[in-house]
């Protein structure tokens, strides 16, 4: 478990709760008791506590943002650009695959191919007959159905 | 937690503003980070644009496990690290843990804080032998002095154990306590 333990030895524990206190004496700004420990582990604090001399930019945040902006919108092209090429070559492998299939095993296909095919001819031609029946008798209806009205 | 989502959220959704508002609030603690690993305040700049381009690439990746400000903050200590590696600069010191307690040096009562404090060659001297510790335990003091960090989040940003970590403080905090005792000693 990674939580925080007392030190085995009492002495470094003791040193740990004096600098403890020391710093907690500090961040609340009490008076300080005169003793020696408690007067440096104090001035370390306080100095400690005190920022860096040198900082970021005033316009820092405004600069990384834009940048970081820039960046992903390269980003984001340079992702398009690699899926539409790799949709391209896709489609290329695919078309060759489809060439090499039909150059391979074209000549075992092609007579069942066209046999299948007269027969869906034939199939059409009557299916196309009876669709064409079908619509004369529905005229032929339609106007005896009106000459009766008249 | 919920203001984390909140800010991730509008930056996933490229809100406008919104990873400008993440760099504004995490800015000062990167930096600190930064600038106590690696000294330079020019390098710790320059690592501080790389964090923040970092975290806006892979902000995606953050599954709040930890706060933002510990996610954040580890990446730029990662990026700090590598810098030190790159320039072959160490961490911390070899024998900085391994030394036991030495017995203290006592130097008499009746200090007074505010004079001391006040004494500009002091101050100096202090801010001398916090700069001169090396690059993890200036870091750490920095983190839990100046950001008021807790150990576990200082933990999370690190990724040393807490006890690691209490242990670098006590130490780093008592050798700098003796120095300036000497100091204060010598001038009194």
């Amino acid at each position: 478990m990674n939580t925080p333990r007392a030190f085995d030895d009492a002495p470094m524990e003791r040193e740990w709760q004096a600098q403890e206190r020391a710093l907690e004496h500090e961040r609340r700004g009490l008076k300080a008791n005169g003793d020696a420990d408690d007067v440096g582990y104090r001035l370390l604090a306080r100095a400690l506590r005190q920022p860096p001399p040198e900082g970021l930019p005033s316009d820092f945040a405004d600069r990384v943002a834009r940048r970081a902006e820039a960046l992903g919108k390269a980003r984001d092209a340079v992702s398009a650009r690699f899926e539409q090429r790799l949709l391209q070559a896709m489609i290329a492998v695919f078309g060759l695959a489809v060439v090499v299939v039909v150059v391979c095993y074209g000549a075992e296909w092609w007579p069942a191919t066209s046999a299948t095919a007269r027969v869906g001819h034939l199939l059409g031609d009557r299916w196309l007959i009876a669709l064409l029946g079908c619509v004369g008798l529905s005229v032929a209806a339609q106007r005896t159905a009106s000459g009766r009205r008249r | 937690m919920s203001a984390d989502r909140e800010l991730v959220d509008a930056v996933l959704a490229k809100a406008p503003g919104a990873f400008e508002r993440l760099v504004l609030d995490y800015q000062g603690l990167c930096w600190h980070i930064l600038l106590r690993l690696v000294r330079q305040p020019e390098d710790a700049r320059e690592l501080c644009q790389e964090t923040f381009l970092r975290v806006h690439q892979s902000l995606h990746q953050y599954r709040y496990e930890s706060a933002l400000k510990s996610w954040i903050g580890r990446v730029a200590y990662s990026i700090g690290l590598r810098h030190l590696e790159r320039q072959r600069l160490p961490l911390a010191e070899p024998a900085a843990d391994e030394d036991g307690l030495a017995p203290l040096e006592r130097v008499d009562d009746g200090f007074d804080l505010e004079a001391a404090w006040a004494d500009v060659e002091i101050a100096r001297r202090l801010h001398d032998a916090i700069d001169a510790l090396p690059p993890l335990q200036r870091t750490l003091l920095t983190l839990y002095h100046l950001d008021e960090l807790s150990l576990a989040e200082i933990a999370a940003i690190t990724g040393l154990a807490i006890n690691t970590i209490k242990s670098h403080l006590l130490r780093t905090r008592l050798r700098l306590r003796e120095r300036l005792q000497l100091q204060l000693g010598a001038a009194a």
